[in-house]
């Protein structure tokens, strides 16, 4: 018995020696997906093209010329294709070890382009929209929200059915933290807009469209505008050869024209408003400042994600009223990530357990306004700054750069305080609300934590309105007082109501400036509370260890992150069994 | 240790450099007036110049609002610039940018700069704050005929004045 013993034992040895050696000379599993070239990439070819797909490694191709996403139910590729008319190739590959190539996609346009622009004469604003050519992009262009300045607002719990920042008295005029409302002043905002000058209309007017603007070809034959000293219109600087800037402005518009003409100028200055897009948005050369749109990235447009059809775009930031149309942008739903929401989606797989509650930008985007700054908080009524070149006073402001975001769950509406509405006091930040993402911790499925950048403002407030003071009589006259009385006088309040000066604040998604994969934020960011502060944003227990612990056994200190959450990764428990939070979509289930 | 012989030459070159300033734009350089300049067009070739004949110049640094001389269009003129100063930065200012249309002087309004915008002359305001300001077009030319003819600097200012004077707001067509 005592031999059977001693063998057994030394078996056993044996095996727990050998177990682990064996486990050592385990290859480590392949995670990297292959990478599909093809050759030519797409353009615009004069007759049939050849193409050639490569993989850099053992794998099988899959692909589509009809525009639709490629599966592994696709036509797989064994041979050169040979496209003869205009054609969309969508294609991915998958190794030998199951991994999933992110679809690519190149079109090839076979044929001169039917275009007629260069034998284009300029002959004003009017000449595209009245043409048969574009008359109907002008209705579609004159319909949309960066035509109107307002639209469809039904992601918005608060307001009526159409909002927007274009100046209204009926509640659905959108304030904000910086200039707080436009509020009549229709000129200087329309420095920002893609009609010529003229305040939109319900009627289309021709002349009162800029397509330039937007589709400019800002290499060859950039186009700029100035205004009419007599009319305040905007008509092409002098000196363009206007007839070579339209010639050329057969093109889809490019970074330098949505942020060199507009959106980086949001909030009154450069970078101002948005956290995540400035000037220098349109230059960035290191992947580290926005690994989309960076030269030395991804070098993306930014229709590459905010897609339009009939003009609309896609796409709205959480603290915008309307949206230009109901299809939401979401990075996996594109044909750049498809995979990144799946198990095998990342390499580290504890990520696949965040993904159905952490949006992307919220690991990708560590901090905001890398290499440039943007304001973090206004105050109208500090003594005010002097502005050289416009001749003006402007209020006090911070500008800060390489911002760390703020955190909350988003659900997809937003919460706005528009002009006329009751000011709400926020308990939370002791400040009286602009805009708010919705959402909560224990919010439907669908609700992510998303990062936010933080603004506050100081604004007057009278009869439990927040008040859209009058910006011109205060860059005039810093005379803040009788900037906020013009601006009762606007809203129809009594000038001599007695108002005092509140704290506001805001939050805007932070969407932009995403990092390279190498910089995501680790867990480690989260999981011990450095950057992000989880119990703050709702995730601490439900109630304290002494009664949480024993439901099932007896109190006990909780350990670190992995161990205590044993309890749903390795046992199934739902969160709630210790949080205030359920997460059904993941079937846990109480014990 | 110099020798005096030296000394003296040294003094008579500095006094004769000096003696080469005008006066007019000495005085105006140690008043405190000051002459700013948009980074638009050849404005450093206009600081120089300006620098050359003694005035104080400045070219701060770009923002948003410094575009181009077409955009830049404006003089913002301080109430205590002196006539003469006018008279001599105003006339290379329209040389070297002839888009310059609006010219207006600081306070006109009532507005309360800070006091040294009041001894500043700032060449290439933007033109959305004088559509803002609801400023008109002077041509050039009338521009330096009443530099010319203005006998003092009350009466250039009441000639900026009324010109300035905001149109009868014209309603939009229907």
């Amino acid at each position: 018995m005592k031999k059977l013993l001693a063998a057994l034992t030394c078996l056993a040895m044996l095996l727990a020696l050998a177990v682990p050696v064996a486990m050592a000379g385990k290859p480590v599993a392949d995670r990297t997906a292959p990478t599909t070239t093809a050759s030519p990439l797409g353009g615009t070819f004069t007759s049939a093209v050849t193409v050639t797909l490569s993989v850099n490694e053992p794998a099988t191709t899959y692909y589509t010329t009809d525009g639709t996403t490629p599966t592994t139910s696709s036509t797989v590729y064994s041979a050169p294709l040979t496209i003869s008319t205009t054609k969309t190739l969508k294609y991915f590959s998958k190794d030998t070890a199951g991994n999933l190539e992110t679809v690519k996609t190149q079109t090839y346009t076979i044929g001169a382009p039917p275009s007629t622009h260069a034998t284009l004469t300029w002959t004003g604003y009017g000449m595209c929209s009245t043409s048969t050519c574009h008359s109907g992009r002008a209705s579609a262009v004159h319909s949309s929200v960066h035509y109107q300045w307002k639209g469809d607002a039904s992601e918005m719990t608060t307001g009526p059915s159409t909002q927007g920042k274009i100046d209204a008295t009926d509640g659905s005029s959108s304030m904000n933290a910086y200039c707080v409302n436009i509020e009549g002043t229709w000129n200087p905002c329309a420095a920002c807009h893609v009609g010529a000058g003229a305040r939109p209309t319900s009627t289309l007017t021709p002349s009162n469209i800029d397509c330039l603007i937007c589709h400019n070809d800002t290499v060859n034959a950039p186009y700029s505008r100035v205004r009419n000293a007599t009319t305040g219109l905007f008509e092409p600087a002098a000196g363009l050869d206007m007839n070579l800037v339209v010639q050329k402005a057969n093109i889809k518009p490019a970074r330098k024209n949505c942020l060199g003409a507009c959106h980086a100028k949001a909030g009154g200055g450069d970078g101002v408003k948005r956290g995540d897009l400035a000037l220098a948005t349109v230059t960035f050369s290191n992947p580290a400042d926005d690994a989309h749109m960076a030269t030395g990235g991804g070098n993306m447009a930014c229709q590459s994600c905010h897609t339009f059809t009939s003009h609309r775009v896609i796409g709205r930031g959480s603290d915008l009223r309307p949206q230009d149309s109901s299809t939401d942008l979401n990075c996996s739903s594109t044909t750049c990530h498809p995979t990144k929401t799946t198990s095998t989606g990342h390499v580290n797989a504890d990520v696949y357990h965040h993904v159905g509650r952490v949006a992307c930008q919220s690991c990708h985007i560590k901090t905001y306004a890398r290499g440039f700054q943007t304001e973090m908080d206004r105050d109208w009524s500090a003594p005010a700054v002097w502005n050289a070149t416009l001749g003006r006073y402007e209020p006090e402001h911070v500008m800060a750069g390489n911002q760390v975001p703020k955190y909350a769950f988003w659900d997809g509406t937003s919460w706005g305080s528009n002009v006329g509405d009751a000011a709400v006091l926020d308990p939370a930040t002791g400040a009286y609300k602009i805009s708010r993402p919705n959402g909560a911790i224990n919010g439907p499925v669908g609700t992510k934590l998303f990062p936010f950048k933080y603004k506050t403002s100081h604004q007057p407030m009278a009869n439990g309105k927040l008040i859209a003071l009058k910006v011109g009589t205060f860059f005039s006259t810093a005379n803040y007082d009788q900037a906020v009385k013009d601006g009762m006088a606007y809203m129809g309040l009594p000038t001599t109501t007695p108002y005092t000066t509140v704290l506001t604040d805001e939050f805007q998604v932070l969407n932009h400036q995403v990092e390279p994969a190498g910089s995501v934020m680790g867990c480690a960011g989260c999981h011990e509370n450095t950057t992000v502060n989880l119990k703050g944003i709702g995730y601490a227990l439900k109630a304290p260890t002494s009664v949480v612990c024993i439901q099932c056994h007896r109190e006990k200190t909780p350990g670190d992150y992995t161990r205590i959450h044993s309890h749903s990764l390795s046992k199934g428990f739902d969160c709630s069994w210790c949080h205030t939070f359920s997460r059904p979509e993941r079937g846990l289930t109480m014990p | 240790m110099l020798h005096f012989a030296t000394r003296l030459f040294l003094v008579i070159v500095l006094a004769s450099a000096l003696s080469a300033v005008p006066s007019a734009s000495r005085a105006a350089a140690s008043a405190g007036y000051a002459v700013e300049i948009a980074d638009v067009g050849k404005s450093s070739d206009l600081a120089a110049l300006l620098k050359e004949r003694g005035y104080s110049t400045v070219i701060p640094p770009k923002n948003m609002w410094v575009a181009d001389q077409q955009s830049n269009c404006a003089v913002w003129i301080g109430k205590n610039v002196p006539l003469e100063m006018l008279r001599a930065v105003l006339p290379e200012a329209m040389r070297f940018n002839p888009y310059l249309k609006f010219f207006y002087v600081v306070g006109d309004r009532g507005e309360k700069p800070p006091q040294a915008v009041e001894n500043t002359i700032h060449v290439g305001g933007s033109i959305e704050a004088a559509l803002e300001k609801k400023l008109n077009v002077i041509d050039q030319q009338e521009m330096l005929a009443q530099l010319g003819k203005a006998a003092s600097l009350e009466e250039l200012h009441r000639y900026l004045h009324e010109k300035n004077r905001p149109k009868p707001e014209q309603k939009p067509a229907s």
